[in-house]
């Protein structure tokens, strides 16, 4: 017997899209908004995620030049913060190589949520204990675990601008990344830059937490520092 | 512990570079709830306004 395919429900008629310029394209569903052509908005969009994998990666690399430049080590919280720096940068780095997925930006989504949960308590336990002095390096104004609740905004609005913009995602589909082709030079340079960093913050934790959690209260010097 | 998270995280960019996806984003998501962990771990008191 052979099973004959389902016929298609009003639920599921497909409905053919004419590509449009005008923003009222956006509220209508028989046209497709497109500013761009095919190939500058996949352009943008990768683009966009280059944006998304180095300048998370830029905010890191600044915090542990200023930790070796002016000799304050990094406390337990602004440690997390650079964890969650990475996972932001994780999303924008599996677009790059695989293709552009929306699972890919909820991993950077999570990263921007956990940035700014940490960031937030380390100002509540702060201002309860210091007052609203404040703690850390300031910079433009604002002390630097502020400028990190700052970024997790910014990055988690990025992110949910990037999920709504839905023709990536079928742009993607034929640029995809195939699985053992070597990367692109850009990709290549841009990875080799990340990895850099986290072996960085890497080895400042080595020194500075050893084999456990780091302390909280940040120490004066290297507790780990083998010279 | 928390050098080991950072590690990890050098491994699932590393996984990223040699084109292993879904190893990637396994490592990704076990190393979310490991940040987690270490947020929870540390010892803090926040009266939080409820």
């Amino acid at each position: 017997m052979v099973n004959e395919p389902s016929k298609p429900t009003s639920e599921s008629v497909t409905v053919d899209e004419i590509p449009s310029r005008k923003f009222t394209a956006l509220f209508r569903d028989s046209e497709s908004f497109q500013m761009l052509s095919d190939t500058r908005a996949i352009e943008l969009a990768r683009g966009l995620n280059y944006v998304g994998l180095v300048v998370p990666l830029l905010v890191v690399l600044a915090a542990i030049v200023t930790q070796v430049v002016t000799g304050e080590l990094p406390c337990s919280h602004c440690n997390l913060e650079r964890l969650a720096y990475f996972t932001i940068a994780l999303g924008p780095a599996l677009n790059l190589r695989f293709g552009i997925r929306p699972s890919h930006y909820g991993i950077s989504l999570a990263g921007a949520m956990f940035l700014g949960t940490v960031s937030i308590d380390m100002m509540v336990r702060i201002a309860e204990q210091v007052g609203p002095a404040g703690y850390g390096p300031v910079v433009l104004g604002l002390h630097v675990n502020s400028w990190s609740l700052i970024i997790s905004i910014i990055a988690g609005i990025g992110v949910v601008l990037m999920l709504l913009w839905e023709r990536q995602f079928d742009l993607a589909r034929p640029h995809q990344t195939i699985l053992g082709r070597p990367t692109g030079l850009l990709l290549l340079i841009a990875l080799i830059f990340v990895m850099a960093v986290v072996v960085l913050a890497l080895i400042s934790a080595i020194f500075e937490c050893g084999p456990g959690i780091c302390p909280d209260v940040a120490p004066k010097t290297y507790p780990y520092w083998p010279f | 512990m928390f050098a080991l998270v950072v590690l990890a995280f050098l491994v699932t960019f590393g996984l990223i570079w040699t084109g292993r996806r879904k190893p990637a984003i396994a490592l990704a998501i076990v190393l979310q709830f490991a940040c987690v962990g270490l947020y929870l771990s540390h010892s803090y008191q926040v009266n939080w306004p409820w």
